[in-house]
């Protein structure tokens, strides 16, 4: 546990989710967690914006699918493109993901933070051994 | 033909009559003339018989004439009373004068006889004959005999009339049964001909009634086909369905006006084969539909691909095929044949009705973290559990209360102000909602996030004024007024909470779920800005909220 604290502690993430109080939510967990929430979005092009944003050093982000109508491809795009890892949350589950994006690591709502927790060291562990 | 028969009946019967009685005239005319011919004949030979007897007399009394032998003339005149038919004779002599006589009682001989013809009466004969010796006349005799007595000769006559009668009776009976034969004859040649004529009648009416019976027949087979006919057209058209016939060795397509329209076709549409169809298929299910009709040529199975099809126009459409392949005696398939319906509108019904669950699974997971998120949080905030369960149950009422409001306008366009009277309500009176609350503010509609978040906010903001603020005490009340920045083109609503008469407000020690949510939550929903003031006559919480999809004016 340990080791799993230390490694996700101080990683700067971005949070991608329309529903206010579900991101409010991952803000304290992931701040449980000891992570430092730079971004929270809830649209496409505020998201955007944060994934652009080469100055906020961003180690991660997870990413709510459907962002009030929304897709959220654009900033999962944009994120993989500059080497970001990014874990998607969704209330669709697996199957309502983009072909493309089937390979990222997914949580269907509701979660619980040790899930949460999991998921992020895997993701993030496997994009360090990259 | 009756009368005829009649009239044939009664002129061969009234024929064989005549027949029958003229042959009994005829017969009774022979028989009368025959007798008369006997009379005559058997008068002559009586009289011969007489004349020869008085001849004889004359004979034998010639000698006692010549010798005036009176005694012997006298003995030969009485051998003749023998002969019972002799009623008198005698013998004269030269002067005439009786010599000998003989007459039977009742009768006599003349006194005086002279030589003459003999004369026959009606019954008897009367010879005188004259006796005479070489030549030299001696005197005469007398002979007078009866003839036939009357009585006997009727008895003659009525027997031979009687055979007569009867002969012609005879002849009558056996020709009017002749004639009767003949009628008969006649009648019953009549009758088989007529016979012959009604079977014959028969066999041809029998032959007109089963060729009649045969054509009807047809004629029922035909109305039924064509009844069934157009059943099947009626039902086709009304089920909207389209029918196609495949000729499989040449591809030949035969196919209906509901058909060809299925494909957006015109009933006039160049469509000869079924490849001509292929390129209206839209080009990711052609494949699809060519493997599912091959499959069914080659297994002789049935054919049902349900496709979509690109009309020339560009519009495109869901079709079902069905069909079944038609194979012939040496187990090939000929032909196929099969329905076609258009399934657009299920097609787009089962999208939407997937479309609303994956909806309604998404909302429900949305809200179980909603759910999750307002319990994590609570646990945060509070110190024991009464406190939490108190807190956190508060909460999922307002968050139910807002879906409430949003399944009543089917989670479109919640109304502003419905949303904060809903919310304040448990906090309100029903007395004190007009003088406690005031809500003032054009029309506006709110997305189902942003009503679920304003209504968290105001549902936080209502809980602290309850707890420390205007709805701690009797008098407090509460003032939601909103605006647009500008009411010609609108781009910005400022909405402003006010707490008015609650006792002094003093800044809280820490910030809690409540204060954050509205401050942080609230501005980040909205992309706007958020100022939560404590101020001390009453807290005030402005929002500055760019209109979008999420709020805008109602219409």
């Amino acid at each position: 546990m340990m080791t799993q604290a230390a490694s996700l502690h101080g990683l700067r993430l971005l949070v991608v989710e329309d529903e206010t109080l579900v991101a409010m939510m991952l803000e304290v967990m992931l701040e449980g967690f000891g992570c430092d929430v730079v971004g929270v979005a809830g649209t496409v092009k505020r998201g955007l914006a944060y994934a652009s944003d080469e100055s906020l050093n961003l180690d991660g982000a997870i990413l709510d699918v459907n962002l009030g109508g929304e897709e959220v491809y654009p900033i999962a795009q944009r994120l993989t493109d500059r080497g970001v890892p990014i874990v998607f949350c969704t209330g669709y589950g697996l199957k309502g993901l983009s072909p493309s994006f089937a390979h990222i690591p997914t949580l269907a709502k509701p979660y619980l933070a040790e899930d949460l927790e999991g998921l992020l060291l895997s993701a993030l562990a496997s994009h360090r051994s990259h | 033909m009756i009368s005829a028969l009649r009239q044939t009946f009664s002129r061969s019967a009234r024929f064989a009559t005549l027949a029958a009685v003229a042959a009994a005239v005829g017969l009774l005319v022979v028989g009368l003339s025959m007798a008369m011919f006997n009379e005559n004949l058997s008068r002559s030979e009586k009289l011969r018989d007489v004349t020869v007897q008085a001849d004889i007399l004359s004979g034998s009394v010639t000698a006692a004439l010549a010798f005036d032998d009176s005694k012997l003339a006298q003995e030969y005149v009485d051998a003749l009373g023998a002969n019972r038919d002799v009623e008198a004779a005698g013998v004269y002599d030269l002067n005439g004068k009786l010599v000998a006589g003989y007459a039977r009682p009742g009768s006599s001989a003349p006194a005086v006889n002279r030589v003459g013809p003999p004369s026959l009466a009606n019954d008897h004969i009367v010879v005188s004959r004259p006796i005479a010796q070489s030549g030299t006349a001696l005197g005469s005799v007398y002979l007078r005999t009866v003839s036939e007595p009357f009585a006997r000769r009727a008895m003659r006559y009525a027997g031979i009339g009687l055979l007569i009668v009867m002969a012609a009776l005879l002849v009558a009976v056996l020709g009017a049964s002749n004639a009767s034969l003949a009628v008969a004859h006649r009648k019953l040649k009549v009758e088989m001909e007529e016979r012959a004529r009604t079977e014959e009648a028969l066999r041809v009416s029998r032959e007109l009634e089963a060729a009649a019976k045969m054509e009807a027949a047809a004629e029922r087979s035909r109305t039924a086909l064509r009844q069934s006919e157009q059943q099947l057209e009626f039902a086709l058209d009304a089920g909207r369905l389209g029918s196609w016939t495949v000729d499989v060795a040449s591809g030949r397509l035969t196919a209906s006006e509901y058909f060809l329209a299925n494909y957006g076709l015109a009933p006039d549409a160049q469509v000869r084969t079924i490849s001509d169809l292929d390129q209206y298929i839209h080009p990711e299910d052609r494949d699809r539909q060519r493997r599912a009709r091959r499959n069914a040529i080659r297994g002789g199975a049935d054919f049902e691909a349900e496709y979509r099809t690109i009309s020339p126009e560009g519009d495109v459409r869901w079709i079902l095929i069905r069909g079944h392949a038609g194979k012939d005696n040496d187990g090939r398939v000929r032909r196929m044949a099969g329905v076609s319906l258009d399934i657009t509108g299920r097609k787009e019904a089962e999208e939407r009705q997937r479309l609303l669950l994956d909806e309604l699974n998404h909302r429900v997971k949305n809200t179980l973290a909603t759910v999750q998120s307002i319990a994590v949080q609570t646990r945060r905030d509070t110190l024991d559990a009464a406190a939490f369960e108190r807190a956190f149950l508060a909460r999922l009422a307002a968050l139910s209360r807002v879906h409430d409001l949003l399944s009543h306008v089917s989670w479109v366009g919640a109304s502003l102000a419905d949303v904060v009277r809903q919310t304040l309500a448990p906090h309100l009176l029903s007395g004190e909602r007009s003088s406690r609350l005031v809500l003032e503010g054009p029309d506006l509609a709110l997305g189902p996030n942003a009503a679920v978040t304003l209504a968290m906010a105001f549902h936080e903001l209502a809980t602290n004024a309850a707890k420390y603020g205007a709805y701690s005490v009797e008098t407090g009340r509460v003032e939601v007024r909103w605006q647009a920045d500008d009411p010609k083109s609108p781009s910005l609503i400022e909405i402003n909470w006010r707490e008015l008469g609650g006792p002094r407000v003093e800044p809280p020690t820490r910030r809690g779920f409540g204060t954050r949510f509205v401050e942080r939550g609230l501005a980040r929903e909205f992309d706007g800005e958020v100022q939560l003031e404590f101020a001390p006559g009453g807290v005030r919480c402005q929002m500055r909220i760019p209109l979008s999809a999420k709020l805008r004016m109602a219409a």
